[in-house]
Protein backbone atom coordinates (compact mmCIF):
# COMPACT_ATOMS: atom_id res chain seq x y z
CA UNK A 1 0.00 0.00 0.00
CA UNK A 2 1.54 3.55 -0.81
CA UNK A 3 1.58 6.20 1.52
CA UNK A 4 0.31 9.96 0.93
CA UNK A 5 3.56 11.11 0.17
CA UNK A 6 3.98 8.80 -2.50
CA UNK A 7 0.87 9.08 -3.96
CA UNK A 8 1.81 12.94 -4.09
CA UNK A 9 5.27 12.24 -5.85
CA UNK A 10 3.85 9.91 -8.47
CA UNK A 11 1.68 12.69 -9.68
CA UNK A 12 3.91 14.87 -9.44
CA UNK A 13 5.98 13.02 -11.82
CA UNK A 14 3.19 12.64 -13.80
CA UNK A 15 2.01 15.83 -14.18
CA UNK A 16 6.28 16.62 -15.02
CA UNK A 17 6.27 14.56 -17.82
CA UNK A 18 2.49 15.63 -18.98
CA UNK A 19 3.94 19.27 -18.96
CA UNK A 20 7.10 18.28 -21.03
CA UNK A 21 5.54 16.35 -23.61
CA UNK A 22 3.05 19.63 -24.30
CA UNK A 23 5.82 22.06 -24.12
CA UNK A 24 8.45 20.23 -26.48
CA UNK A 25 11.22 23.29 -26.06
CA UNK A 26 14.17 23.35 -28.36
CA UNK A 27 16.66 25.32 -29.24
CA UNK A 28 15.52 28.58 -31.33
CA UNK A 29 19.19 28.44 -32.91
CA UNK A 30 19.22 24.22 -33.60
CA UNK A 31 15.99 24.50 -35.37
CA UNK A 32 16.69 27.46 -37.65
CA UNK A 33 21.02 27.95 -39.47
CA UNK A 34 19.90 31.67 -40.48
CA UNK A 35 19.49 32.74 -37.17
CA UNK A 36 23.41 33.70 -35.98
CA UNK A 37 24.26 34.65 -32.63
CA UNK A 38 26.61 38.24 -32.98
CA UNK A 39 27.75 40.43 -30.46
CA UNK A 40 27.42 43.08 -32.93
CA UNK A 41 23.64 42.74 -32.64
CA UNK A 42 22.26 43.69 -29.32
CA UNK A 43 18.93 44.03 -30.40
CA UNK A 44 18.81 39.65 -30.77
CA UNK A 45 20.78 39.41 -28.04
CA UNK A 46 18.20 41.22 -25.94
CA UNK A 47 15.80 38.81 -25.85
CA UNK A 48 18.45 36.64 -23.76
CA UNK A 49 19.13 39.01 -20.86
CA UNK A 50 16.70 40.06 -18.12
CA UNK A 51 15.34 43.24 -17.69
CA UNK A 52 18.41 44.39 -15.15
CA UNK A 53 20.67 42.78 -17.74
CA UNK A 54 21.32 39.08 -16.33
CA UNK A 55 22.11 36.79 -18.93
CA UNK A 56 18.51 34.23 -18.72
CA UNK A 57 19.07 30.76 -17.60
CA UNK A 58 19.39 27.81 -20.72
CA UNK A 59 16.62 26.16 -18.22
CA UNK A 60 14.20 29.16 -18.91
CA UNK A 61 15.36 30.11 -22.40
CA UNK A 62 15.36 26.54 -24.18
CA UNK A 63 18.97 27.09 -25.55
CA UNK A 64 20.90 24.10 -25.81
CA UNK A 65 24.53 23.84 -24.21
CA UNK A 66 26.68 24.51 -26.94
CA UNK A 67 24.71 27.79 -28.40
CA UNK A 68 24.13 28.82 -24.47
CA UNK A 69 27.90 29.11 -24.55
CA UNK A 70 28.28 31.16 -27.70
CA UNK A 71 25.51 33.64 -26.50
CA UNK A 72 27.30 33.66 -23.57
CA UNK A 73 30.11 35.21 -25.40
CA UNK A 74 28.01 37.19 -27.21
CA UNK A 75 27.06 38.97 -24.57
CA UNK A 76 29.84 39.74 -22.83
CA UNK A 77 31.93 40.86 -25.90
CA UNK A 78 28.73 43.21 -26.43
CA UNK A 79 28.64 44.06 -22.40
CA UNK A 80 32.22 45.16 -23.22
CA UNK A 81 32.38 47.62 -26.00
CA UNK A 82 29.24 49.65 -24.58
CA UNK A 83 26.32 47.96 -26.71
CA UNK A 84 24.60 46.14 -24.02
CA UNK A 85 24.76 47.09 -20.13
CA UNK A 86 26.00 45.06 -17.66
CA UNK A 87 23.31 46.27 -14.79
CA UNK A 88 20.19 48.62 -15.67
CA UNK A 89 18.93 50.29 -12.49
CA UNK A 90 15.79 51.57 -14.52
CA UNK B 1 72.76 14.80 -39.41
CA UNK B 2 71.82 17.28 -41.96
CA UNK B 3 68.62 19.05 -40.57
CA UNK B 4 66.25 20.78 -43.19
CA UNK B 5 64.63 23.60 -42.09
CA UNK B 6 61.51 24.86 -44.24
CA UNK B 7 60.79 28.54 -43.72
CA UNK B 8 56.93 28.48 -43.46
CA UNK B 9 54.86 31.87 -44.40
CA UNK B 10 53.76 33.54 -40.88
CA UNK B 11 50.45 31.99 -40.07
CA UNK B 12 48.45 35.44 -41.27
CA UNK B 13 45.26 35.66 -38.66
CA UNK B 14 41.91 37.67 -39.37
CA UNK B 15 40.59 39.68 -36.77
CA UNK B 16 37.94 42.88 -36.22
CA UNK B 17 38.17 45.83 -34.09
CA UNK B 18 35.16 48.41 -33.00
CA UNK B 19 37.07 51.48 -31.48
CA UNK B 20 35.50 54.19 -29.47
CA UNK B 21 35.32 57.85 -30.22
CA UNK B 22 34.65 60.71 -27.93
CA UNK B 23 31.72 62.12 -29.10
CA UNK B 24 32.90 65.83 -29.89
CA UNK B 25 35.38 64.27 -31.62
CA UNK B 26 36.69 66.63 -34.83
CA UNK B 27 36.74 65.74 -38.40
CA UNK B 28 40.79 66.25 -38.21
CA UNK B 29 41.24 64.25 -35.07
CA UNK B 30 38.98 61.23 -36.61
CA UNK B 31 41.03 61.52 -39.69
CA UNK B 32 44.12 61.53 -37.85
CA UNK B 33 43.19 58.69 -35.54
CA UNK B 34 42.43 56.47 -39.59
CA UNK B 35 45.54 57.61 -41.41
CA UNK B 36 47.45 56.14 -38.08
CA UNK B 37 45.57 52.66 -37.86
CA UNK B 38 46.10 52.32 -41.91
CA UNK B 39 49.97 53.06 -41.35
CA UNK B 40 49.93 51.02 -38.37
CA UNK B 41 48.30 47.69 -40.44
CA UNK B 42 50.44 48.21 -43.17
CA UNK B 43 53.88 48.70 -41.55
CA UNK B 44 53.03 45.33 -39.88
CA UNK B 45 52.61 43.63 -43.08
CA UNK B 46 48.55 43.64 -42.48
CA UNK B 47 45.69 43.87 -44.66
CA UNK B 48 42.37 45.64 -44.15
CA UNK B 49 39.57 43.89 -45.28
CA UNK B 50 36.61 46.49 -44.38
CA UNK B 51 35.66 49.40 -42.46
CA UNK B 52 32.42 50.79 -41.50
CA UNK B 53 31.94 53.99 -39.46
CA UNK B 54 28.43 53.47 -37.37
CA UNK B 55 27.96 57.14 -36.42
CA UNK B 56 27.18 58.26 -33.15
CA UNK B 57 25.64 56.00 -30.90
CA UNK B 58 24.14 55.94 -27.34
CA UNK B 59 26.25 53.98 -25.03
CA UNK B 60 24.88 51.40 -22.65
CA UNK B 61 27.19 52.51 -19.70
CA UNK B 62 29.40 55.94 -19.20
CA UNK B 63 32.51 55.80 -20.63
CA UNK B 64 35.14 58.41 -19.47
CA UNK B 65 32.26 60.32 -18.71
CA UNK B 66 30.92 59.80 -22.39
CA UNK B 67 27.47 58.67 -23.11
CA UNK B 68 27.40 59.04 -26.54
CA UNK B 69 30.16 57.25 -28.48
CA UNK B 70 31.17 57.21 -32.29
CA UNK B 71 31.66 53.48 -33.57
CA UNK B 72 33.90 52.57 -35.60
CA UNK B 73 34.48 48.76 -37.21
CA UNK B 74 37.17 47.54 -39.15
CA UNK B 75 38.52 43.58 -40.17
CA UNK B 76 42.13 43.28 -41.57
CA UNK B 77 44.15 40.23 -41.57
CA UNK B 78 47.60 40.44 -39.89
CA UNK B 79 50.64 38.00 -38.33
CA UNK B 80 51.83 38.23 -34.91
CA UNK B 81 52.20 41.25 -32.91
CA UNK B 82 49.72 43.00 -35.46
CA UNK B 83 47.06 43.27 -32.65
CA UNK B 84 49.36 44.45 -29.73
CA UNK B 85 51.11 47.27 -31.93
CA UNK B 86 47.42 48.28 -32.87
CA UNK B 87 46.43 48.06 -29.27
CA UNK B 88 49.07 49.90 -28.37
CA UNK B 89 48.26 52.69 -30.44
CA UNK B 90 45.10 53.20 -29.80
CA UNK B 91 45.01 53.24 -25.88
CA UNK B 92 48.07 56.26 -26.32
CA UNK B 93 45.22 58.33 -28.38
CA UNK B 94 42.91 60.72 -26.53
CA UNK B 95 39.97 60.63 -28.65
CA UNK B 96 39.94 57.02 -28.26
CA UNK B 97 37.83 55.83 -25.35
CA UNK B 98 37.13 52.22 -25.73
CA UNK B 99 38.47 49.73 -27.82
CA UNK B 100 38.48 45.82 -28.33
CA UNK B 101 39.98 43.35 -30.86
CA UNK B 102 37.96 39.97 -31.69
CA UNK B 103 39.85 37.08 -33.72
CA UNK B 104 37.66 35.73 -36.43
CA UNK B 105 39.88 33.19 -38.58
CA UNK B 106 42.74 31.90 -36.78
CA UNK B 107 44.62 30.66 -40.02
CA UNK B 108 43.27 32.61 -43.37
CA UNK B 109 45.39 32.42 -46.95
CA UNK B 110 45.82 36.71 -47.77
CA UNK B 111 45.88 35.91 -51.40
CA UNK B 112 42.67 34.41 -51.00
CA UNK B 113 41.37 37.65 -50.14
CA UNK B 114 39.92 40.12 -52.92
CA UNK B 115 39.32 43.58 -51.22
CA UNK B 116 37.38 46.43 -52.36
CA UNK B 117 39.47 49.53 -52.27
CA UNK B 118 36.42 51.56 -51.62
CA UNK B 119 35.41 49.18 -48.42
CA UNK B 120 38.66 49.58 -46.72
CA UNK B 121 38.83 53.70 -46.95
CA UNK B 122 37.80 55.52 -43.51
CA UNK B 123 34.74 57.50 -44.34
CA UNK B 124 35.64 61.54 -43.41
CA UNK B 125 33.17 62.06 -40.51
CA UNK B 126 30.56 64.47 -40.96
CA UNK B 127 28.34 64.41 -37.75
CA UNK B 128 25.92 66.82 -36.43
CA UNK B 129 27.53 68.84 -33.48
CA UNK B 130 27.10 66.42 -30.39
CA UNK B 131 24.17 68.31 -28.49
CA UNK B 132 23.01 66.92 -24.75
CA UNK B 133 19.95 66.75 -24.66
CA UNK B 134 17.76 69.37 -23.34
CA UNK B 135 15.35 67.27 -21.26
CA UNK B 136 18.03 64.91 -19.72
CA UNK B 137 17.99 67.38 -16.23
CA UNK B 138 14.63 67.25 -16.32
CA UNK B 139 14.48 63.63 -16.55
CA UNK B 140 17.07 63.28 -13.85
CA UNK B 141 15.39 64.92 -11.48
CA UNK B 142 12.25 62.84 -11.80
CA UNK B 143 9.90 65.77 -13.65
CA UNK B 144 9.70 63.41 -16.76
CA UNK B 145 8.96 59.66 -16.50
CA UNK B 146 12.02 57.86 -18.06
CA UNK B 147 11.54 56.08 -21.35
CA UNK B 148 11.86 52.27 -21.27
CA UNK B 149 13.53 50.53 -23.62
CA UNK B 150 12.27 48.30 -26.06
CA UNK B 151 12.98 44.88 -24.28
CA UNK B 152 13.17 40.72 -25.96
CA UNK B 153 11.49 39.49 -22.69
CA UNK B 154 10.10 40.91 -19.69
CA UNK B 155 12.30 38.92 -17.01
CA UNK B 156 12.90 40.12 -14.24
CA UNK B 157 16.12 38.57 -12.18
CA UNK B 158 13.20 37.79 -9.34
CA UNK B 159 11.62 35.70 -11.90
CA UNK B 160 14.29 33.52 -12.60
CA UNK B 161 15.50 33.29 -9.03
CA UNK B 162 12.02 31.87 -8.07
CA UNK B 163 10.65 30.36 -11.37
CA UNK B 164 8.29 27.33 -11.34
CA UNK B 165 8.21 24.74 -14.59
CA UNK B 166 4.70 26.14 -15.13
CA UNK B 167 6.44 29.49 -15.94
CA UNK B 168 8.59 28.29 -18.52
CA UNK B 169 7.44 30.10 -21.28
CA UNK B 170 7.99 28.69 -25.11
CA UNK B 171 10.12 30.34 -27.19
CA UNK B 172 9.58 28.77 -30.25
CA UNK B 173 6.24 29.64 -29.87
CA UNK B 174 6.25 33.65 -30.26
CA UNK B 175 3.22 34.37 -29.90
CA UNK B 176 2.73 33.02 -26.32
CA UNK B 177 6.19 33.20 -25.77
CA UNK B 178 7.78 35.99 -22.82
CA UNK B 179 4.98 36.29 -20.28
Amino acid sequence: MKDDRSDRMDRDMDNAGAFRRARRRGCPFCGDEVVTIDYKDPQALRYFVTERGKIVPRRISGVCAKHQRELTNAIKRARNIALMPFTSNE
Amino acid sequence: MAVFQIALPPRQREYETIYLMRPDVTKESAGKIASRIDEVVKRENGKLTLVETWGRRQLSYTVRRCKRAVYVYFKYVGGNGLVAELERNLRMLDDVIKFQTVLINPEVDVAEFKVDPEAVQFEELNLPDDVEDEKALERALGFIEPQKHARGNDFTDDDIENISDDDIPDLNNTKDGAQ
